[in-house]
């Protein structure tokens, strides 16, 4: 997970949601993300 | 006062010695006291020759007076056997030679009482039987060498054992005939018991007749014989305990795998996880499919990476070899980092600057990590820290292992590596024994140090290899 751009792991973490693949997965992008402090810009682009 | 005149009739009489004379028709023509107190006869019966001589020396005995009587020569100490006037039997010594009167030559026979010696011959005769009979077909080999290490003596139980003959062994240098991975570990054994003369025991493997190594476990002491040094050994068959010790081993390090598969499956479940959800990104392909791969082969190379570090530990192969502490410490950590996350404990691994060579079995010694460091793991709290660490002193390299938790009360200290101890409520009690056993093995020790409410440290010393 670590070797993703911060830009494909955002763009995953939406893919993911969408598509609704596993909650396993999505949790693990979560962890990835939050590891990397990008948690703002999930929010941000929800909103 | 000086005596002019010697009564010799007074002093044969009195002799302690039994003495007769014999004529050449076997008649006793006289008998001194002493003879007759060893016959059991009164001085004033008659003595006959057919009534005191045992049947079985008759003709040797005519034979003897014969030739003393005509060729006038001295037959000297002969074993015989007498009946005494009771019937029993006297074993006594004789010396016979010829007496002149006048014209005629007697016999005169000198007889010595030798039924003590006898007693005594039999019993030495009887107890060399026994020590034969004990030395031949024990199970334990006696083996003495001389302080340059050559053997001055071995039992017979020596064919019985390993199949030699005791000739094959004499004045030959013991080390011919042992494993050549054990030789080190016996000169050093030998080498200090010369120094310290302090008892040793050792196992290790002997060749027998057959070519096959057999594991046998040694005794050593020095002695002093002859007025020299000698090292005595014993040994003793080792090879059902061997294999017995390998199969709880192997038992011990199977149940070790089995506790770790639940932290390994989950190391495993995650990168699963993620190449499914990255593969069905693709498959709805909406992103470039070559900005994966990376993340694919990464996620593949764990669990490659763990299943190899699993199976390698695994294996049951068992073989000495020159090992990097740090290498084997990599793995081990890796292996159980899989463990500790579930609990939230982190695993401090501090390496030293330089690497560590250690001889030893690689499977074993993780056996023995693994299981130290998954007790520091079960003794933390939650977010707890272990840490694991080098160090060196003298001829050993020091492998530390410390955890913070509530540490071990001193009554049950000295009972820790006994087998079937265990304060663990699913626990055998057999893991730290394993454990001791195989750091023991290795010519080490494992050494603990707790407080309670500080934690434990664990520290295992192994000799380093050279």
């Amino acid at each position: 997970m670590e070797h993703l751009s911060d830009e494909l792991l955002i763009e995953s973490y939406f893919k993911a949601t969408e598509l609704g693949l596993s909650p396993d997965f999505i949790r693990l992008i979560e962890k990835e993300i939050e590891k990397r402090s990008l948690v703002h810009e999930i929010i941000y682009s929800a909103n | 006062m000086a005596i002019k005149f010697i009564d010799f009739t007074q002093v044969i009489e009195n002799s302690l010695i039994g003495i007769f004379i014999l004529s050449k028709t076997n008649d006793v023509i006289y008998a001194n006291k002493h003879t007759y107190d060893l016959l059991g006869y009164d001085k004033k019966e008659t003595l006959k020759l057919s009534n005191i001589l045992h049947p079985q020396f008759w003709e040797t005995c005519q034979h003897t007076i014969q030739t003393v009587i005509h060729q006038e020569k001295r037959m000297e100490a002969m074993e015989q056997k007498l009946i005494k006037k009771d019937g029993s039997i006297l074993h006594v010594e004789t010396d016979a030679l010829p007496y002149k009167h006048e014209n005629s030559t007697f016999a005169q026979i000198h007889v010595r009482d030798i039924s003590k010696r006898k007693v005594f011959e039999k019993e030495y005769v009887s107890r060399e039987e026994e020590y034969q009979l004990i030395s031949k077909n024990t199970s334990d080999v006696l083996l003495e060498l001389s302080e340059e290490g050559k053997v001055k003596y071995i039992s017979p139980s020596v064919e019985h054992v390993l199949g030699y003959q005791e000739q094959d062994f004499l004045e030959v240098d013991l080390l011919a005939f042992i494993h050549p991975s054990d030789i080190p570990n016996i000169t050093n054994a030998i080498n200090s018991l010369k120094e310290e003369e302090e008892p040793f025991l050792i196992t290790y493997r002997v060749c027998s007749k057959e070519n096959r190594y057999i594991w046998v476990e040694a005794k050593g002491k020095i002695i002093h014989r002859h007025k020299e040094k000698r090292i005595l050994l014993g040994l003793r068959d080792n090879s059902v305990q061997m294999e017995t010790e390998r199969l709880l081993r192997q038992s011990e390090k199977l149940a070790l795998i089995g506790e770790l598969s639940a932290g390994v499956v989950h190391e495993i479940k995650n990168p699963l996880t993620s190449i499914k959800g990255f593969l069905q990104l693709m498959q709805a392909g909406t992103i470039e499919t070559k900005d994966y791969i990376t993340i694919l082969n990464s996620e593949i190379e764990r669990i490659e990476h763990i299943a190899n570090d699993l199976l390698g530990f695994a294996k049951p192969k068992e073989e000495m070899a020159n090992l990097s502490i740090h290498q084997v410490l990599d793995e081990v950590v890796f292996l159980l980092n899989a463990q500790s996350k579930r609990k939230n404990v982190y695993i401090y691994w501090q390496k030293k600057a330089d690497d560590v060579e250690v001889l030893g079995d690689k499977s074993q010694l993780k056996q023995v990590f693994i299981n130290l460091i998954k007790n520091a793991i079960e003794a933390s709290f939650e977010d707890g820290v272990i840490d694991v660490s080098l160090e060196e002193q003298d001829s050993f390299v020091l492998i530390k292992v410390t955890d913070h938790g509530s540490g071990i009360p001193k009554h049950n200290l000295d009972k820790l590596g006994e087998s079937f101890f265990t304060t663990k409520k699913k626990g055998t009690g057999l893991g730290l024994m394993v454990s001791y056993k195989i750091i023991n093995n290795h010519n080490g020790r494992i050494h603990i140090e707790s407080e309670e409410n500080k934690g434990t440290t664990f520290i295992i010393y192994l000799p380093k290899s050279r």
